[in-house]
């Protein structure tokens, strides 16, 4: 693989809770890769550390130790601010439960990254329209999350995840509260993102609809990840 | 693009949609809060424009009275203390100061009851001398000055009492007709009601004594000298300058209020900071897991305070115009009802309660944004 073309390098990363007897390894020297236009899919029992090792690679979490390089900047390295800055330009967050604000409409909440960014009223309008756009939201903008099913609110949260024009997309259990269909419809919207938009997708998920669109998939367990893309019945039944 | 100073206002702007669509999610809550901080604008600018048109409307009558100098008994200070000089000591005034004094009159000045339509009502009365006008009535609609038998009341003792021009009104024993409305004689908790020195000295039963005397000087610069002269003739008065008289009036009718003023302000500032805090305390902890979406999405810790802060200043600023609106309809209805309260509500008082309106707000922003600084990001992962 082209070095250059890492959106997403993970080294030797370690996150332990607690301490002395207490502690618990978390991650143990976790190492993995997302290049421009892959999808890269990590499957796991719960309680794995999954949702540990997306807040780190996101910046909401510290390591004990090891690298977490975004477009080759060193995340860890970073104070707060600057954090908050590559979640705001590098990095789209899609959770399991939409995470949109209740209060604003869809697209506001699409704009509430852009205006963040500075981008001011009429450009952000038009970003937003057309990204919900994109994503079969056409004549939904100015719905709230309420008045939306679960496919379109995921469908608004991928929208707000691509607003910034990040360079990679994390997507934690993306398909969990919705039904087969919908879930199937947004996995390959990840992929269509991944594939049309060059982005980099990572996808934590035990859904087995996300090994179908998946380039690479990796297994988390005890803390520690494997490449398990090329092992039997990796993309079949498991 | 746009400029920089349009592009600022544009993001500004954009976190107010925020924090206004938060507000508003619970209207009635948001209602609740405004009415709250409306309630302590209220309160304290109501009695801020009481205290205002309290302490203008006692100096009225002093100012309109042209003297330079009030001779007093000694150790009396103001216009409502008790002050008995002899009767001889205005004539003899008027013999030693003629070189210096243009006028001098005495003047009677007591509480008293007047009777109308068989119902008593406290006033002061005001025996004057008509032939130099010093302490009479000011801006008289009507007769001026009374003739024998006849008052001119205050407008205000006008309104409360009902009397006008014509009526007739009782005082020991004694009726007198009204000829005349003045102004400028209201003290709130009382009115003056006017006459001639010899009616006053009728009814109002101080025979060979008056309170005060006024003197008007040709030469105001010579306040001292004619001080130290009369206070040297006359060791049982004192003489005090018009501006320290009306000072003096004003601190003892007012000494009263301002420790009552200084409570209300501190138990209005307490409940609308507790009102405006418990709401947006309340819709920070409901909205954590949202503030976590922020967080998580790329805005930093100030740019949540900054949606906690411009909540709090949206229900305080709704708040105060309310506020402000209801003590401008409540002067209006007290200017009819209980017209002996005037209501003054100056520019610096408006801009005094918007300032600690503000400063409600901020403080009441203070628990929510120490909560949210603890917020963990990590949160917006839970299902």
């Amino acid at each position: 693989m082209d070095e250059d073309n890492a959106v997403l390098r993970v080294d030797s990363l370690t996150k332990v809770y607690g301490e002395g007897d207490t502690a618990v390894r978390a991650l143990d020297s976790v190492g993995l890769r997302v290049d421009c236009g892959e999808v890269v899919v990590v499957m796991g029992p719960s309680g794995a550390g999954k949702t540990t090792m997306l807040s780190i690679i996101g910046g909401l979490l510290t390591p004990t130790s090891g690298s977490v390089f975004i477009d080759g900047t060193d995340v860890g390295r970073l104070a707060e601010g600057g954090r908050a800055r590559i979640r705001r330009e590098k990095v789209g967050f899609v959770f399991q439960s939409f995470n949109l604000l209740e209060a604003l409409t869809a697209r506001q909440n699409v704009e509430l990254v852009l205006w963040k960014a500075g981008l001011e009223g009429a450009q952000a309008r038009r970003r937003s329209v057309e990204l919900l756009g994109m994503l079969g939201l056409k004549g939904r903008e100015n719905h709230r999350p309420r008045q939306l099913s679960g496919g379109e609110k995921q469908r608004v949260a991928i929208a707000r995840a691509l607003a910034n024009n990040p360079s990679l997309i994390l997507a934690d259990e993306p398909t969990a509260s919705l039904d087969s269909k919908r879930g199937r419809e947004i996995v390959g919207l990840l992929r269509m993102v991944a594939k049309d938009l060059g982005k980099g997708v990572l996808i934590v998920s035990h859904d087995l609809r996300a090994r179908e669109v998946a380039d690479r998939i990796l297994w988390l367990e005890d803390g520690q990840i494997r490449d398990i893309s090329d092992e039997p019945g990796a993309r079949g039944v498991m | 693009m746009l400029p920089p100073i349009v592009l600022l206002f544009s993001r500004w702007w954009s976190m107010i949609t925020v924090a206004l669509r938060n507000l508003l999610s619970e209207k009635i809550r948001f209602g609740v809060t405004v009415l709250g901080v409306a309630f302590s604008v209220f309160l304290i600018s109501l009695f801020l424009a009481l205290f205002r048109g309290f302490t203008g409307t006692v100096d009225d009558y002093i100012e309109s009275v042209p003297a330079d100098v009030w001779v007093v008994q000694r150790g009396t200070r103001d216009l409502m203390g008790v002050s008995m000089l002899p009767d001889g000591l205005v004539q003899e005034i008027r013999d030693r100061g003629s070189s210096v004094i243009k006028n001098a009159s005495g003047l009677l000045m007591r509480p008293t009851d007047i009777v109308i339509d068989g119902e008593p009502l406290r006033i002061h009365g005001v025996g004057y001398d008509i032939e130099t006008g010093l302490g009479g009535p000011a801006n008289v609609s009507g007769k001026s000055p009374p003739g024998p038998g006849e008052v001119v009341i205050d407008k205000v003792l006008s309104d409360v009492s009902g009397l006008g021009i014509g009526d007739s009104v009782g005082i020991s024993e004694k009726t007198f007709r009204v000829v005349g409305i003045s102004h400028g004689g209201n003290f709130v908790f009382t009115q003056l009601l006017f006459m001639r020195m010899e009616d006053a000295r009728e009814v109002l039963g101080v025979e060979g004594v008056t309170n005060f005397v006024v003197i008007d000087l040709k030469n105001p610069s010579r306040a001292d000298s004619v001080k130290k002269t009369i206070e040297e003739n006359a060791p049982f008065a004192e003489v005090i300058s018009r501006d320290q008289f009306i000072d003096n009036t004003r601190e003892q009718l007012t000494s009263t209020l301002v420790p009552l003023l200084v409570v209300i302000v501190i138990v209005g500032l307490i409940v609308g900071t507790a009102v405006v805090g418990l709401t947006i305390y309340t819709l920070t902890v409901e909205r954590m897991r949202e503030y976590g979406i922020m967080k998580a999405v790329g805005f930093t810790n100030w740019d949540l305070f900054r949606v906690v802060i411009q909540q709090a200043l949206i229900a305080g600023a709704l708040g105060y115009g309310v506020g402000i609106l209801f003590v401008l309809g409540a002067s209006r209805l007290l200017g009819v009802v209980l017209p002996q309260f005037a209501t003054t509500l100056t520019v610096t008082d408006l801009v005094g309660v918007a300032a600690a309106t503000l400063a409600m707000s901020v403080t009441a922003s203070y628990i929510p944004v120490r909560r949210l600084a603890r917020l963990d990001p990590v949160i917006v992962f839970n299902p």
